[in-house]
């Protein structure tokens, strides 16, 4: 193969992952950035969403497409729930909050691998086949995940831009009391937008089910691409979110083809420490001074 | 002689906005300086540059001869200058003694090693914090409440608290962000002689940002008036109180005088 | 036990002292007594996890730094015959070095950035020892690690190693109070509770923050390379994210608020895995849920549970 063609099969590849990593890192970067919740469960909402994909269409012959929609819904709703029952009475308490994510990233991962067992499942894309276009070489199944994506952020991006309800959580997430006193019941929102973030993960999870299988650790990856997509970012910043989450892709791939799968995470590792060290706040983030 | 405190040229800028501007003013020894002005005016942007809560964009602070522009607030403490706070700072679990306390050890700068080892050096130097805070707690009328838990305070208990705290660091230049907020006119009136006191008995010198006008005229040797983040009028209180540039500024919606 | 007159506390102390001394007798079964040096050992690492959140700081890479100490320790040992009895010391400077290094520049950032960036330096850690093969032998760990000596005496036996290993832990919690009660352990109160206003009064809350972090993560070097010496072998496995977990599960439950609840943690929760050995997952469950009821009830653990009981029986006396 020549260079072009690997040049270029990388990149769409790497768009592919961005994508992914997209999903991940704008629910994880929502949920701090309107509840300040840090949650470190959200890689297993991945998974559930990954694991409910699996049985719909597995047990129940259930659509793919459908599938996708019915993990997306089902973890939202257990999203909304989790947040009322688990993440509300630490609002405030930043610290214990994120101690319980992690007691609820230990719960779930560990209920999922005493009900379904270690051992990775998989199933095959109903998009089966690839695309070729000249020398390049397209599997069907990825593409649908990007287009898929590509249509998810599009049309998260209209919800938080034009709808009511967007307004709602860009308005908290700017300034909580103002917002408030602005009438916005947060009561109402905050369970919709973690639902929504929660939702969105699952979504990745069930789109990448075909790709890279699903057990109960496969949550664990994600989340940490999530971090280092959200430190890349900027904490609470979305457009952060989808610029880091595409150019994490994009190295990932680039440098998993041309120099080695090893040199790809030591270069995004690298990324993540020099960013740290010149730019905290990430490149699209807010700046913080500590007093 | 040279002022305890010299801020020359002080600048800050959000953005496009300056919200300090060329600011520049002494604290003499010994004298109580007033900092006042309608809202907005840039009074608390001007403390928290001088006490290195926020970065200036240019200009100088300078503490005893000490250039301390732009250091962070604990370093700028050690060269004597120590502020308060609008809304009431303390440490809301522990007790009146032991929030003032805390301030009167941390002054001590006892070593991590020393500190371990608890050699006499460190047992005198916490023996002299304890009789410190003691006296301070006198001083502010909170000796009675020294085993209450600080968030249990009443608010014009907790603001007495704000500056034992200010005052356990061993300040020559104190820096009282509104001191009288929310206090009834008794209180107020308490604090005021006890600021005269600080800068005639206990050779603390303070600078004072306000917006009551009867603290302000009783208490000052001099005021400095801010507007718009600049200085438009400066001198001793009869001076200012007829200055038609200060009525000026503190006419229209935002500021009732109550002098 | 302050209401008990003094006779009666040193008879009750000197009770549990003979206990501790005599443990391993009174358990006269081998697997108990490794029981009881892993109980220590996580002693060890907890109180150093309890030392870091003396300033409101949460480490998710806890492991890592016991890891750092563990393979420093063992590599020295391996490679250039260097006695574990000083080594371990090396291990334990070597994680608070890297604590340093990474304390100097992260801990400026807000108090949630701080607690990512240590969950992604503990995924670098284990990164970093999966690829450097020659080095640490990758997945495969370092086996044969040399047991602590002390002159002609092994601490090899199970046995001889709980009475190195209650010596070491006691040491560390006796450091750690005259740390806490020292000007210092003052001063880590001031930047947790208020940091605007410790900074605003004179605390170097900076300086505080590190050295807290520091010497946390040095127990934690300390810790990983007993276990080195004492299993005799690791792999990246054995301090990965999941044992910072661990770790931090012990601290909050037993409680963050003593000393004693480092102690209590580690005590309640380090034979529950081992006894629900057939149930891994199922203990692991456990921990989540009772980690997340602490949470709820006694937010700073079983510590702080039992002053309010002595508290509200001393009111209904």
């Amino acid at each position: 193969m020549s260079f072009e063609v690997l040049l270029v099969q990388a990149v769409v590849n790497g768009l592919v992952l961005g994508m992914l990593y997209m999903l991940m890192a704008i629910g994880f970067t929502m949920a701090f950035g309107i509840m300040r919740v840090v949650n470190f469960a959200h890689g297993e909402f991945y998974m559930i969403g990954a694991f409910v994909a699996f049985f719909l269409v597995t047990l129940w012959d259930v659509p793919y497409v459908l599938a996708i929609a019915g993990a997306g819904l089902a973890t939202a709703v257990l999203g909304a729930a989790v947040e009322r029952t688990v993440f509300k009475p630490f609002y405030g308490d930043e610290l214990n909050g994120m101690i319980v994510a992690l007691g609820l990233s230990v719960i779930l991962q560990n209920l999922a691998l005493i009900a379904w067992g270690p051992a990775p499942r998989s199933f095959a894309s109903p998009f089966g086949g690839v695309l070729n276009v000249g020398p390049l070489v397209f599997p069907n199944e990825r593409l649908f995940a990007l287009g898929a994506a590509v249509l998810l952020v599009l049309g998260f991006w209209l919800l938080m831009a034009r709808t009511q309800v967007g307004r709602a959580m860009r308005a908290l997430a700017q300034d909580k009391e103002v917002a408030l006193m602005q009438g916005i019941r947060a009561n109402r929102v905050y369970p919709l937008a973690f639902a929504m973030a929660v939702g969105l993960a699952a979504v990745a999870g069930a789109l990448m089910a075909p790709v890279f299988s699903v057990s109960p650790f496969a949550g664990h990856t994600p989340m940490l691409k999530a971090f280092v997509v959200v430190i890349l970012g900027g904490l609470g910043s979305i457009p952060g979110a989808v610029v880091g989450g595409l150019m994490l892709g994009l190295i990932e791939s680039l440098a998993g083809t041309l120099l080695s799968a090893m040199m790809a995470d030591i270069l995004q590792l690298a990324l993540v420490i020099g960013l740290l060290l010149f730019r905290p706040w990430g490149l699209l983030g807010q700046r913080e001074r500590e007093g | 002689m040279s002022a305890l405190l010299e801020v020359r040229g002080l600048s800050r800028n959000f953005g496009g906005l300056r919200a300090v501007d060329d600011l520049s003013f002494d604290v003499p020894k010994g004298s109580v300086v007033g900092l006042i002005g309608p809202n907005g005016a840039g009074k608390t942007t001007a403390f928290n540059l001088i006490s290195g809560l926020l970065r200036p964009s240019s200009g100088r602070v300078t503490v005893a001869g000490t250039d301390v522009t732009g250091r962070r607030p604990s370093e700028i403490v050690r060269h004597g200058l120590v502020r308060t706070f609008q809304s009431t700072m303390i440490y809301a679990a522990a007790t009146v003694r032991e929030n003032v306390m805390r301030s009167a050890v941390a002054h001590k700068r006892i070593g991590v090693v020393q500190g371990l080892l608890n050699g006499p050096v460190v047992r005198a130097a916490m023996d002299a914090a304890a009789e410190r805070t003691e006296r301070i707690l006198e001083m502010l009328s909170l000796r009675e409440q020294h085993e209450v838990v600080a968030g249990m305070l009443a608010y014009g208990y907790q603001r007495r608290l704000g500056i034992a705290i200010a005052l356990a660091a061993e300040p020559t230049l104190l820096l009282l962000d509104e001191p009288v907020a929310g206090l009834n006119p008794e209180e107020g009136a308490e604090i005021g002689r006890l600021v005269r006191r600080m800068a005639e008995q206990w050779s603390i010198s303070v600078l004072l940002v306000e917006h009551s006008m009867q603290v302000i005229m009783g208490v000052c040797d001099h005021i400095v008036v801010l507007n718009y983040g600049q200085k438009i009028a400066e001198g001793s209180p009869s001076e200012i109180r007829g200055n038609p540039r200060v009525i000026e500024a503190y006419l229209g919606p935002q500021e009732a005088d109550d002098a | 036990m302050r209401s008990l007159p003094l006779p009666v506390r040193y008879a009750v102390l000197a009770v549990a002292v003979a206990l501790l001394l005599a443990l391993p007798q009174l358990l006269d079964n081998a697997y108990y007594v490794h029981i009881a040096n892993l109980t220590l050992i996580n002693v060890i690492l907890v109180t150093g996890l309890n030392v870091i959140s003396r300033t409101g700081q949460l480490s998710l890479c806890h492991a890592a730094f016991a890891g750092i100490g563990g393979y420093t320790s063992a590599l020295l040992a391996l490679r250039f015959g260097v006695p574990p009895m000083l080594s371990m010391f090396i291990g334990a400077a070597a994680s608070g070095l890297v604590a340093f290094a990474i304390g100097a520049v992260i801990l400026r950032l807000r108090g949630v950035f701080f607690v990512l960036v240590t969950f992604l330096f503990g995924q670098i850690f284990t990164l970093l020892v999966l690829n450097a093969e020659t080095l640490t032998h990758g997945a495969n760990g370092l086996v044969a690690i040399p047991p602590i000596r002390l002159g002609g005496l092994s601490f090899a036996s199970k046995t001889n190693f709980y009475y190195f290993a209650l010596c070491a832990a006691v040491l560390v919690v006796y450091f750690t109070w005259r740390l806490l009660r020292s000007p210092s352990g003052r001063a880590f109160a001031c930047v947790d509770e208020n940091l605007p206003l410790a900074e605003s009064s004179g605390v170097d809350t900076r300086r505080f923050q590190i050295l807290a972090f520091v010497i946390g993560s040095a127990f934690a070097g300390f810790g990983g390379a007993i276990i080195a010496h004492y299993v005799r072998y690791i792999s990246p496995d054995s301090f990965t994210f999941w044992e910072s977990v661990a770790y931090i599960v012990m601290l909050v439950v037993g409680g963050r608020g003593s000393l004693a609840g480092g102690v209590v943690g580690a005590l309640f929760l380090t034979p529950l895995p081992e006894v629900l050995r057939g149930a891994q997952a199922l203990s692991h469950v456990l921990y989540g849920f009772i980690l997340i009821a602490v949470l709820f009830v006694a937010p700073l653990g079983i510590t702080e549970l039992a002053r309010r009981l002595r508290a509200l029986s001393r009111k209904a006396a």
